[in-house]
């Protein structure tokens, strides 16, 4: 265990394996950039959609059920056939990376937006709000926890499966984990070290979402005090706590 | 707190006492097994294998054989590269693989020569014993890593041996699984014995669909694959030959741990050994990857064409 202990921190204390095409800097810039660009590609796919069926209450079933069999969908195997169709690189492992995005963001979205309390869109629209209005200024204000507990999920999941771009020549920290699992000598060393700059990553993000989620929930909704000034507006639109 | 901590810690200690006499009763089983001198009693097989489609087939050819033969017969296939099925192997979480004669032992001992099937596999004991493992009959079934470009690359520097590939690697791009980096039977390798030094690697799977399709498109140019893959023919490409043998003899030879060794069991695999050829390979495999039928179904058919077991 100390062995393991002190291999652990000769890996990260060892410059060279911090630089260079192979080096921690460059594979976890292509993690957060292969996650980035799935998250928010998922992001301008399934919000309006979701938003708009929750909205209107129609079609919802059905998009929660596609939303869950997408959910069940193996990231391997649209990786490997991808990689068939697209070539190998980023293309098959950002594909596998929307398609997993996807379904968290659409049912959690769905949900916020749907279950708004009725009498909180009567009270909106006797004020006069037209429909895109009360979406805007009522249901999605409301909806935020949910909204973003859904993007969270998403990333989360996404950083972590980012990963398996490394079966597709497309290095991120998964190549550590590969690396690691190919070599009998150090391996464990190098596995562990990956797998834990991943958590890491992981971890980061989702306290930096938190936050944004946190300057996104208006005063009204937030359990806690302290208030952004930049949304009081929404806050004041907004009956009280639910 | 205090009566509630330590019933956490007996019912811990309770749940490892009842893994410790499962694994003990299972160790038990097949000590006296081993004691049986007719061999009548037969021990719990579980047959592991590598993360390839032909470890996979191999694993099924071997463990149908065995349970044709009344053995007790699991399987704990694609657990992953050498590296990490070996240690499963020493610890007794499976205790049979089909391996690779020349890998083997170059996983065992780097500076190994390459040398004939049954050299390598006379080097190979020393090692096993080792380890309290022990080597079936060496096949004359083989399946050697290969080096391989693809049409393209072939038709523009007229490339049919590794010797030939040195002065234009630079410009080429080399595919093949993680463990390529660091195995002496590939990149470091290559380096030492031809001096090849490639443009760039790029970390695929293991001779898997993944990097056919990479070299078939020429987003590699050469790429590691098996020398009995069916896709060789499939997509033209061509296999680099070899004259200085840095790749060891690719015969296949069964390995198991000395608990479940039992005179029938090594009778079975033996027989399995000397039935394989590589014709047998190539077919089976090309059965899998174009006609899609699954390892299992292929290896059976075998198992039972061949009245093994």
């Amino acid at each position: 265990m100390v062995h393991f202990l002190s291999g652990v921190a000769t890996f990260f204390s060892t410059w060279s394996n911090w630089t260079g095409s192979n080096g921690i800097f460059h594979r976890l810039a292509q993690h957060v950039e292969i996650s980035a660009i799935s998250v928010a590609v998922a992001l301008v796919v399934a919000l309006p959609l979701a938003m708009w069926l929750g909205h209107t209450g129609r079609g919802g079933f059905a998009a929660i059920s596609v939303a869950n069999i997408g959910r069940a969908l193996p990231s391997f195997a649209v990786l490997v056939v991808g990689a068939a169709w697209l070539g190998i690189g980023q293309k098959p492992a950002l594909l596998a990376l929307i398609l997993l995005s996807i379904p968290p963001i659409v049912t959690n979205t769905y949900t916020g937006i749907a279950q708004v309390d009725a009498d909180q869109k009567d009270a909106a629209r006797g004020m006069g709000m037209t429909g895109w209005q009360v979406l805007r200024q009522v249901e999605i204000p409301s909806a935020i926890p949910l909204i973003f507990a859904g993007i969270r999920t998403a990333t989360v999941q996404c950083v972590a499966t980012a990963t398996l771009a490394a079966y597709v020549g497309y290095g991120t920290l998964g190549q550590f984990i590969n690396e690691g699992l190919a070599n009998s000598l150090n391996g464990h060393v190098e596995l562990f070290c990956g797998a834990l700059l991943v958590v890491v990553l992981a971890l980061v993000a989702e306290v930096g979402l938190a936050g944004v989620q946190r300057a996104c929930t208006p005063r009204g909704l937030r359990l806690h005090g302290r208030v952004a000034p930049a949304f009081a507006e929404d806050a004041l639109v907004v009956p009280a706590v639910q | 707190m205090r009566s509630y901590r330590t019933g956490a810690v007996g019912a811990t200690l309770a749940v490892v006492a009842l893994i410790a006499t499962a694994c003990g009763s299972g160790g038990g089983a097949k000590a006296s097994s081993s004691t049986t001198a007719s061999g009548a009693a037969k021990p719990a097989v579980i047959v592991g294998g590598a993360n390839f489609s032909e470890a996979t087939l191999l694993a099924y050819v071997y463990g149908d054989a065995l349970k044709t033969a009344g053995f007790p017969v699991s399987f704990k296939t694609a657990i992953g590269p050498r590296e990490t099925v070996q240690p499963a192997l020493q610890a007794g979480q499976i205790n049979f693989e089909a391996e690779y004669a020349g890998n083997l032992l170059a996983y065992f001992n780097p500076n190994a020569a390459a040398m004939s099937a049954a050299a390598t596999a006379a080097a190979l004991q020393p090692y096993l014993a080792k380890k309290g493992l022990e080597e079936g009959t060496v096949s004359r079934a083989a399946d050697s890593d290969a080096i391989a470009v693809n049409s393209q690359t072939e038709a523009k520097y007229h490339l049919t041996s590794l010797a030939q590939l040195a002065p234009v690697a630079g410009q080429l791009t080399f595919g093949g699984p993680a463990e390529c980096r660091t195995r002496i039977t590939c990149i470091p390798g290559m380096a030492k014995d031809y001096g090849i030094h490639f443009k760039s690697f790029t970390e695929l799977d293991s001779g898997g669909p993944i990097t056919i399709a990479a070299l078939h498109s020429n987003q590699i140019q050469v790429a590691r694959l098996f020398s009995s893959d069916p896709s060789i023919a499939k997509y033209n490409f061509t296999v680099l030959a070899d004259p200085k043998n840095f790749q060891d003899a690719g015969n296949i030879v069964p390995e198991f741990s000395k608990s479940v060794a039992t005179a029938q069991l090594v009778t079975v695999v033996n027989q399995v050994s000397a039935t394989l050829t590589t014709a047998d390979l190539i077919a089976m495999n090309s059965q899998i990857s174009n006609a899609q039928t699954s390892p299992q179904s292929v290896a059976q058919q075998y198992v039972s064409a061949h009245h093994l077991g």
